[in-house]
């Protein structure tokens, strides 16, 4: 026993040192790079031009960034690229994407600030508290020295973001692609049954009752459903968001921002559309040619769905069937992406608001402002994009025409791309609207099938402009009366699932919902008619 | 011998179906998850319960043994769970047996103290603070020394080394051992399966370990595999969202979270089985007072 005794501690004490040596390594090393980190940035006050000579040392650029887990950080050649065209020194910090907001509120509260952090939603309520509490630097008076970021920032993106307590800019827009919302089909049961994709309510009833009933894909078992959609959480109305190429038939948009067809801003239960597009969810609902689950989908579970050929449509913008590819690799054989209903007048509605993917916020305390702003300004650049988007030629690519988008890249280029760069990784996603690639769309074919749908959705649609909507009562609904949101959304779900009857409901906003929400109609009305009359 | 009837048979049955049906729910996830590593795209979605694949399809395997984040996850969580495990049960030892005397000066505020973190602690900020203050912020140390020694363990450790008969210390003393010489040449062989459960304990633990890899950590070569794992699996995180490697056929994002999730849990469930028997023992571990 004393042998055995003294072995246990010996084996104890060796494992201690050995993992208290490889622990230590890697803080060793950390500890290097750390330095580095704390290192005092080189001579660059605020005061200082924007254009430093080749010959300075590169300002040291701290980023808070969310991006996906496939990048690696360190040693990364894209950065490395980016450092040497935008002339500055990076050090991105880059926390798991799913607790991004975690970590950025510790970050925040601790008062350690990098120089600049990216928040995904933009101007919200978070970056209204860290603006009063004095932790962001405004930017006001500094953004129209920078062209780029000028050309590329629209007047509505810039707007969309000013603080709704002191009307400054905190953030600078990262501009994302402009999406057309419409729908995806599987093209092979149409086909099969020898129908078109539908492009108005009737057409969307003969074909959604002829996938449940005719049995698109052919197993002889009553199986298929035409629609679904995804993450219906009630109290964020997403199924707004889904359903969208519905509503777009009764002029009604999925936000705010938008006039009615008697051209004055209301509430969206008092649109002119709004009861009978109900209806005609309920009319859907009733016939079960809606996915039964509709409710309890969690988000991509309708993608889910339509790859396994339990439904046939979901709502989808123009990448979706290229993006899709991910999940299946058929996605372009199989499904087809198509505009939004015609309205009664012929109109298929493609409501675009600012097409921003969040933005960019600069510490006050960082000495760096200005070349912070400098080397956002050259991220709104095609060259910027270019490289975040598509990486380094031979490298992630081995040709990229930008007249077409067309890139093409061997499959070892590919799970390169994946390691070194991604859209997260962007500081405008997006130059006039529009990506360096198109996700997927990797060959000639595929690029050709992504235009010619684009094109053809395009013809029908019209395109009409929102702005962004910063009346803080009609947005923030969710936290000011939460329990009588959830009833509304309720009863409306009650209404389409036929549990209460047409005039119920409209008893119900009539009664609670109108009354509750008439202060915040009002400031948003007249918000609106200040700001697009 | 005794004769079984023909109702203690039929019960016999009745008890082993139902254990079997639930070992079969608790490994169905599991195999379910395995399968689909190895099924082809096209034939999950086919038919998504079909369990066993007409072809084994390793892509995402490949797939995966190529990142290299995966690898320095593997890496980290390893050095976490052997470092950590060490330290917890050192720090275990011998704080639990001088507690374990009932004669011990000041024992009752010390224990008062040690139960007192069970129930409140300084949350997430002032920790936050603390570990960069003590210039742990940006190590593995981060991941090992917040939770190196739990007062509930230590406690349960507590009343295990107080269980143990006196006489076999005094007789150790009579022979002119000192008290370290009895700690870990008479308690700490007589604590070998509370010592066992505690390693499993703790080995789970560390291994499970994110959370705090997300708050004291900003560097992505410090990120535990489960950090990873739960990025990668969860909401399709960092997947979808970029390009997959489309020459490979048969692998989806679907796939490739499968596998994803058997290679990051294969290596603490090819262990837990030669741990068993002591985590069957350890459970009752500090539940009999001496």
């Amino acid at each position: 026993m004393k042998k055995a005794g003294k072995k246990a501690f010996g084996l104890l004490i060796c494992a201690m040192l050995l993992g208290s040596v490889l622990a230590a390594c890697s803080s060793e090393s950390d500890a290097e790079s750390g330095g580095s980190a704390s290192a005092p940035a080189p001579a660059s006050d605020s005061s200082a031009p924007a254009s430093a000579s080749a010959s300075e040392k590169p300002v040291t650029i701290r980023i808070f960034n969310r991006v996906n887990a496939q990048v690696v950080i360190d040693d990364n050649p894209v950065i490395k690229e980016a450092e040497k065209l935008a002339g500055v020194k990076l050090e991105v910090e880059a926390p798991p994407i799913n607790n991004y907001q975690d970590k950025l509120q510790v970050m925040m509260a601790s008062g350690d600030l990098p120089d600049l952090i990216y928040n995904w939603a933009a101007a919200d309520s978070n970056m209204e508290t860290w603006a009063a509490n004095g932790l962001l630097a405004p930017l006001d008076d500094k953004i129209g020295n920078y062209p780029n970021l000028m050309k590329n920032i629209t007047k509505e993106m810039w707007d969309s973001v000013k603080s709704v307590n002191d009307g400054h800019i905190y953030l600078i827009p990262r501009p994302n692609i402009v999406n057309h919302w419409g729908y995806m089909i599987n093209q092979t049961w149409l086909d099969k049954l020898g129908l078109k994709a539908p492009t108005t309510l009737d057409e969307m009833l003969d074909v959604c009752r002829a996938f449940v009933k005719n049995d698109p894909d052919g197993n002889g078992k009553p199986d298929t459903y035409c629609l679904s959609f995804s993450n219906p959480t009630l109290g964020n109305n997403t199924i707004w968001n889904a359903s969208n190429f519905l509503a777009s038939a009764f002029a009604l948009p999925t936000a705010y921002g938008v006039k009615d067809t008697d051209g004055q801003y209301k509430l969206r239960e008092k649109m002119t559309g709004y009861l009978p597009y109900l209806t005609y969810l309920k009319q859907l609902n009733d016939e079960k040619l809606i996915d039964p689950e509709f409710l309890i989908n969690k988000i991509y579970v309708d993608q889910d769905k339509l790859n396994q050929n339990r439904v046939g449509i979901i709502y989808s913008h123009q990448y979706g069937v290229m993006g899709n590819l991910s999940k299946n690799p058929d996605s372009d054989k199989l499904f087809t992406y198509h505009a939004p209903l015609k309205d009664k007048d012929g109109a298929a509605h493609s409501w675009v608001g600012p097409a921003i993917w969040g933005g960019w916020m600069i510490s006050k305390d960082s000495k760096n402002v200005d070349a912070v702003l400098k080397f956002l300004d050259w991220g709104n650049t095609p060259e910027a994009t270019q490289l975040f988007q598509l990486g380094l030629k031979g490298m992630t690519y081995d040709s990229y025409d930008p007249a077409t988008r067309a890139v093409s890249r061997t499959p070892d280029q590919a799970a390169r791309l994946a390691q070194t760069t991604s859209t997260y990784m962007t500081v405008a996603n997006a130059i006039d609207g529009n990506a360096s690639i198109i996700e997927g769309a990797d060959t000639p074919e595929r690029m050709q099938k992504f235009n010619d749908q684009l094109n053809a959705a395009m013809q029908q649609i019209k395109v009409v402009n929102v702005p962004g909507v910063r009346s803080p009562k009609i947005l923030n609904l969710n936290n000011s009366i939460p329990d009588l949101v959830k009833k509304k959304d309720d009863e409306e779900m009650k209404y389409v699932l036929g549990k209460i009857t047409l005039e119920q409901y409209r008893s119900f906003l009539e009664k609670e919902w109108f009354p509750a929400t008439a202060d915040a109609e009002k400031e948003y009305v007249d918000y609106m008619n200040q700001v697009a009359p | 011998m005794k004769i079984r009837s023909f109702g203690d048979r039929l019960f016999d049955a009745f008890i082993y179906t139902v254990i079997t049906l639930f070992a079969l729910a608790c490994l169905f996830p599991f195999f379910y998850v395995a399968s689909f590593s190895v099924t082809p795209y096209a034939e999950y979605l086919q038919n998504p319960l079909k369990l066993i694949p007409s072809r084994l399809e390793f892509g995402a395997y490949k797939q995966i043994a190529e990142m290299s984040q995966m690898w320095t996850g593997y890496r980290n969580t390893v050095i976490i769970t052997v470092t950590g495990v060490a330290i917890n049960i050192f720090l275990m030892l011998i704080t639990a047996y001088p507690l374990s005397k009932k004669d011990l000066k000041g024992r009752n505020a010390i224990l008062f103290l040690i139960t007192f973190t069970m129930f409140f602690n300084g949350g997430l900020i002032p920790n936050f603070y603390l570990v960069k203050s003590l210039h742990l912020y940006n190590t593995l140390w981060a991941l090992i020394l917040p939770g190196a020694l739990g007062a509930y363990n230590l406690l349960l450790m507590k009343n295990f080394i107080g269980a143990i008969p006196k006489d076999l210390e005094e007789s150790a003393f009579i022979d002119g051992a000192n008290e370290f010489k009895v700690l870990f040449r008479i308690i700490v062989p007589l604590s070998k399966p509370a010592i066992a459960t505690f390693v499993i304990f703790h080995a789970v633990t560390q291994w499970n370990t994110f959370f705090s890899a997300i708050i004291y950590t900003s560097k992505r070569t410090l990120w535990p595999l489960m950090l990873i794992l739960r990025d990668l699996v969860v909401d399709d995180g960092g997947l979808a969202a970029s390009d997959l490697n489309g020459g490979q056929e048969g692998v989806t994002v679907f796939t490739l979270k499968m596998a994803i999730i058997i290679f990051s849990t294969l290596p603490i469930l090819l262990v837990y089985p030669f741990m068993q028997k002591y985590f069957m023992k350890g459970l009752l571990v500090g539940s009999i007072k001496g």
